[in-house]
């Protein structure tokens, strides 16, 4: 008995955070992982912070993490918050991409006090009791993928007009992605010396649903670069930098599978 | 989760109030009582409810419910929203009221005389209803099976507006002659025998070209049977009047017919084909043909492989 009021008083007296950070970063993180849930239970420990979230439909998942560095300060305990992403965008919106935002958790009041400027916005938190912690499924890869994010933009794009879903192969020589209806189609091809980089042992091939994996790609900035680990009817795993490298977010999206 | 059995007036006042509470600045909590209660209502009508044992349920999206022991519907409600709940002791007994603004002001008034049971719990789902075998779906099957209605028969892509309406399927049969096909998945009357004469009317008098290509279907499977006077079901209509084109033929496919939709259809050289719900389900009901896997099946969080109630459907986005 006595450790547990010992372990409760250690946790109370840790449970804190306070950090400067860009808006941007923010902004990035929260598009990020909006495009699956609504709600999510941020992890703060002293080395930083991190999310993992599956959507309802349990298709995809995103594993996000920002390292301390990423911030312009940063002090904090071991806590757990729960955050509308939603209303999370709507504050952000208070705040110009390179402004800073001062951030603070009170726990007496149970709020987030975002400091943009002269302006206080207090958000109040979510329960996190009901909020699931999700297992990430150990996937064996074979093929790996570096792409730029303009040309992954362009496919998807025209995939869109076209169907709900895309083909993705990765060869050893090429990546592609194609989609077509019953009158059109579209395909991507890029040759080996396009890419940053392809390591592919055999050819794959897996379909996703453009409703999730065009959200995904529009997470990677312009500029950035998408490294995808592909299978055979398999699920994708992608991975990106934020914040300028102080910052990993990896997405898993199950494929579709053709059952005829 | 909070629960309170048989409190005392002044616990289950301070349980209300802090569940109210709740209510407003976390969503996603479900808030029960069970009690005996009267129900006072002022709004567009007016509407009271003598003492008696009742279940009251405040959702987490401004949903109000009031449920006597008896029927599946509410006897009070509040629909989702912006309503304002509350709760105060007034005279000795506990009353709890919702208020909503808009469209009109509307209140309900719940007076507890003896709260049996409180129960404040949070409450998490961001699955919808998924439903199946609706008209929509028999659309999709019978494009893509037009066999089911008659061998030979094939569909032409896209909705057919006969400019008093959209027709659900358009065709051409094995004699090259145009057919109009209208769903419906409970029994046909006169109306809907009506709606399908309207669209061979229009059609006979107006010009038929095929336009759009194509598709042929592919499985070999015939469940629907042909019923009444045009047995045959090739010989077209002889029209009403020196206008109209015999080439152009109209189908009810419907589950059963009304003898007065079915002499409609005869008087006007149209046809029915009855359409049979327990084979029309199997191939309703079976997987499409890209089905969206989940995470469970690959050993992640989620929904296990298999789990075929509960698999993820995505249906085929209907672009323009």
């Amino acid at each position: 008995m006595a450790s547990v009021v010992a372990n409760a008083a250690l946790k109370e007296s840790t449970a804190m955070f306070r950090a400067t950070v860009k808006a941007d970063v923010l902004k990035h993180i929260v598009e990020a992982t909006s495009t699956l849930v609504d709600e999510a239970k941020i992890h703060i420990t002293t080395d930083g912070v991190s999310l993992k979230a599956v959507d309802p439909a349990h298709v995809a998942m995103v594993d996000l993490s920002l390292g301390a560095k990423a911030f312009e300060s940063y002090e904090a305990g071991d806590l757990e918050l729960g955050l509308d992403l939603e209303k999370f965008k709507d504050v952000l919106k208070l705040a110009g991409s390179a402004d800073t935002v001062k951030m603070e958790y009170h726990k007496d009041s149970h709020r987030l006090v975002m400091r943009m400027g002269n302006l206080v916005r207090r958000v109040g938190l979510v329960d996190t009791a009901g909020m699931p912690d999700p297992k990430v499924p150990n996937l064996n890869l074979p093929n790996k993928v570096v792409v730029s994010a303009e040309e992954l933009h362009r496919a998807i794009k025209g995939s869109e007009s076209l169907s709900d879903h895309v083909t993705v192969i990765a060869d050893p020589e090429f990546f592609e992605i194609s989609a077509e209806s019953d009158l059109d189609a579209l395909n991507l091809r890029l040759p080996k010396e396009e890419l940053i980089e392809l390591e592919a042992a055999e050819r794959t091939k897996s379909m996703f649903s453009l409703d999730y994996l065009s959200n995904m790609i529009k997470a990677v900035r312009s500029g950035g670069a998408l490294t995808m680990h592909l299978g055979s009817d398999y699920p994708v795993k992608m991975e990106f930098d934020l914040a300028d490298g102080n910052g990993h977010c990896v997405y898993l999206l199950a494929p579709r599978i053709e059952t005829d | 989760m909070h629960i309170l059995r048989e409190p005392e007036p002044e616990a289950a006042l301070a349980f209300l109030q802090s569940a109210l509470a709740g209510l407003k600045e976390h969503r996603g909590r479900l808030v029960q009582v069970f009690a005996n209660c009267t129900v006072d209502y002022q709004g567009r009508a007016a509407s009271t409810l003598d003492q008696g044992e009742r279940l009251i349920m405040l959702k987490p999206d401004g949903t109000l419910l009031v449920h006597t022991g008896e029927k599946s519907k509410p006897v009070n409600w509040m629909p989702p929203g912006e309503n304002r709940f509350s709760v105060a002791e007034k005279d000795g007994r506990i009353e709890l009221t919702a208020l909503r603004r808009k469209p009109h002001e509307e209140v309900v008034r719940i007076f507890l005389h003896d709260v049996r049971l409180l129960l404040s719990v949070p409450m998490r789902d961001a699955q919808e209803l998924v439903l199946r075998r609706t008209e929509g779906d028999l659309h999709a099957l019978f494009y893509a099976h037009p066999e089911l209605i008659e061998p030979g028969l094939v569909f032409h892509r896209g909705e057919k507006d006969t400019r008093r309406g959209p027709v659900d399927l358009w065709g051409t049969d094995k004699e090259g002659h145009r057919v109009l096909v209208e769903v419906k998945r409970s029994k046909g009357g006169i109306s809907e025998a009506t709606q399908l004469w309207r669209y061979v009317e229009m059609e006979r008098n107006g010009r038929y070209a095929v336009e759009g290509d194509v598709m042929e279907g592919t499985a070999n499977v015939a469940v629907a049977t042909r019923s009444g006077k045009n047995g045959s079901g090739k010989t077209g209509a002889n029209g009403q009047n020196g206008k109209t084109s015999p080439k152009v033929r109209g189908i009810l496919a419907c589950p059963g017919i009304s003898d007065k939709a079915q002499k409609m259809l005869s008087d006007h050289g149209l046809e029915h084909v009855a359409i049979d719900w327990d084979d029309l389900l199997q191939h309703l009901d079976a997987p499409r043909a890209a089905g969206q896997a989940t995470l469970g099946r690959f050993g992640g969080d989620g929904l296990k492989d298999g789990d075929k109630e509960r698999t993820v459907r995505t249906g085929r986005r209907r672009k323009g």
